[in-house]
């Protein structure tokens, strides 16, 4: 933990804490706080200055959000601590069959154990993955030492200069269990990176693969997504003339062409 | 206008208000939520709504996006309540982290589909601190965070309140002020520490 880099990236804290980074330097210094508890503590002891600075923005709500909330939850079921897919759970329209059926199958009594390996899988977005590492610690380390993290820079060039790029576009989407996928594309980069937030691990034996489609409506494949729940990655292939992009849950080690109805798939503008 | 007093309000009087802590209070209703209890979920909304949808409105400005924006928070709020852990961190925080979340993942698909023009020019290039003050209903708290923000150099506050507020990342917020990268980032985090400590909160 003693090299520039690593160095400079303690500095990030701040700008981490207050949403002030980038999805790119999100993903780094998520995986940075894994293993440094300094980051972790520092983040947390942020958080809850940031939380007196909200003191100075209290403003009233239109009357009417009371009612659209009250609305809303009545038609949404609570996500159980221990199941990250419902087969009850339903949201947003831009919602899809979330493919994670390993959760389904999983019983469904909110053990403490299930919830462990629960959420072992899948890092809490919210309160800094500082926290979940406190409580996780075998989950995170094994994800620090994943030699997809480690063997990526230029990757993270990549996706850096498409995410900074002045014509980026961004596509996000929600799945039903609230994780986001989010693809971003640069023309003049010619590539996209697919960015994924709290994603659930693909069922055993599987892999999620991602796509780009051609302009004549073909589907090539894109690489295979990392198993991480908060990875990004550059999409193979040519961007620039694609019209879409898509996430598919496929067998492991991925597939010539898509074999089930994707989970994500964003049109290009 | 701003209604601070709904944080620390009881319930129908039914418990002292002494010693009760409010952040108690609301995890507890979380807790309540994830057992799928609206009643207890709108005594949340109405307990947070005034804190998530200021912190909202602040970042994003226009009303109808943070009306909307703020409607996506608490279904959040609600859907993730089971997965609110007290040992990680207090309930009002872990809402509000989701709120500034939301909000600025909003403006800034905003200004990918470049919708924010103006507001990247004219936006929080000049913070006027002391409008936020007024704003902000008066409360020995509240004047205490005011008080704590003046003790930092205006180049934190400066570099703070855009990312903060403003929703601007740290690179963003070097370019509007004309830092080198990587000395936004450093001021943010200054002002942070400065802040904390001053609040007395502890590392």
């Amino acid at each position: 933990m003693n090299t520039p880099e690593s160095a400079d990236i303690h500095a990030l804290s701040g700008a981490y804490a207050v949403d002030a980074v980038d999805d790119i330097e999100r993903a780094e210094f998520e995986r940075h706080l894994a293993t440094c508890a300094d980051c972790r503590e520092e983040v947390a002891s942020f958080r809850d200055t940031t939380v007196q600075l909200g003191m100075l923005m209290n403003a009233t709500p239109p009357e009417r959000l009371r009612e659209q909330v009250l609305r809303d939850i009545a038609k949404v079921r609570p996500l159980a601590p221990a199941v990250s897919q419902e087969a009850g759970d339903r949201i947003e329209a831009t919602s899809r069959e979330h493919a994670a059926t390993q959760d389904t199958d999983a019983p469904s009594s909110p053990s403490r154990v299930s919830r462990l390996s629960d959420a072992r899988r899948r890092r809490n977005r919210w309160f800094a993955a500082a926290a979940a590492v406190i409580a996780l610690g075998g989950g995170a380390a094994l994800a620090a030492t994943q030699p997809w993290n480690s063997a990526s820079q230029v990757q993270n060039d990549i996706a850096a200069q498409v995410q900074q790029a002045p014509d980026a576009e961004r596509y996000q989407q929600t799945l039903a269990d609230g994780s986001t996928v989010t693809v971003v594309r640069s023309k003049s980069v010619g590539r996209a990176v697919l960015v994924t937030d709290n994603l659930a691990a693909a069922p055993s034996g599987k892999t999620y693969q991602m796509w780009l489609q051609a302009p004549g409506g073909s589907f090539a494949s894109a690489g295979l997504v990392p198993p991480g729940s908060n990875e990004t990655v550059v999409l193979e292939g040519d961007a620039a003339s694609a019209q879409g992009a898509g996430v598919t849950v496929e067998p492991s080690g991925g597939s010539p062409q898509p074999t089930t109805t994707p989970i994500a798939l964003f049109a290009f503008a | 206008m701003p209604v601070m007093a709904e944080l620390r309000a009881v319930p129908s009087g039914d418990e002292s208000p002494e010693g009760l802590d409010p952040n108690a209070r609301l995890a507890d209703l979380l807790r309540q939520s994830s057992w799928g209890d609206e009643g207890a979920f709108s005594q949340l909304y109405d307990a947070v709504a005034p804190r998530l949808y200021g912190m909202v409105v602040r970042v994003l400005r226009d009303p109808a996006q943070s009306e909307e924006v703020t409607q996506e928070v608490f279904l959040e709020i609600w859907r993730q309540s089971a997965r609110f852990d007290p040992d990680r961190g207090s309930a009002l925080g872990w809402m509000m982290t989701i709120a500034h979340r939301k909000a600025v993942d909003r403006v800034r698909s905003a200004a990918a589909a470049g919708r924010r023009d103006h507001g990247y020019h004219e936006a929080n290039q000049d913070v006027d601190y002391d409008s936020t003050a007024e704003a902000a209903q008066a409360s020995l708290e509240a004047e205490r965070v005011r008080k704590a923000l003046q003790t930092l150099t205006p180049a934190q506050r400066g570099a703070l309140e855009l990312a903060f507020f403003g929703g601007y990342t740290h690179t963003e917020v070097a370019a509007m002020l004309d830092l080198p990268l990587g000395t936004a980032k450093t001021r943010i985090r200054d002002g942070l520490i400065r802040l904390r400590d001053t609040l007395g909160l502890s590392s």
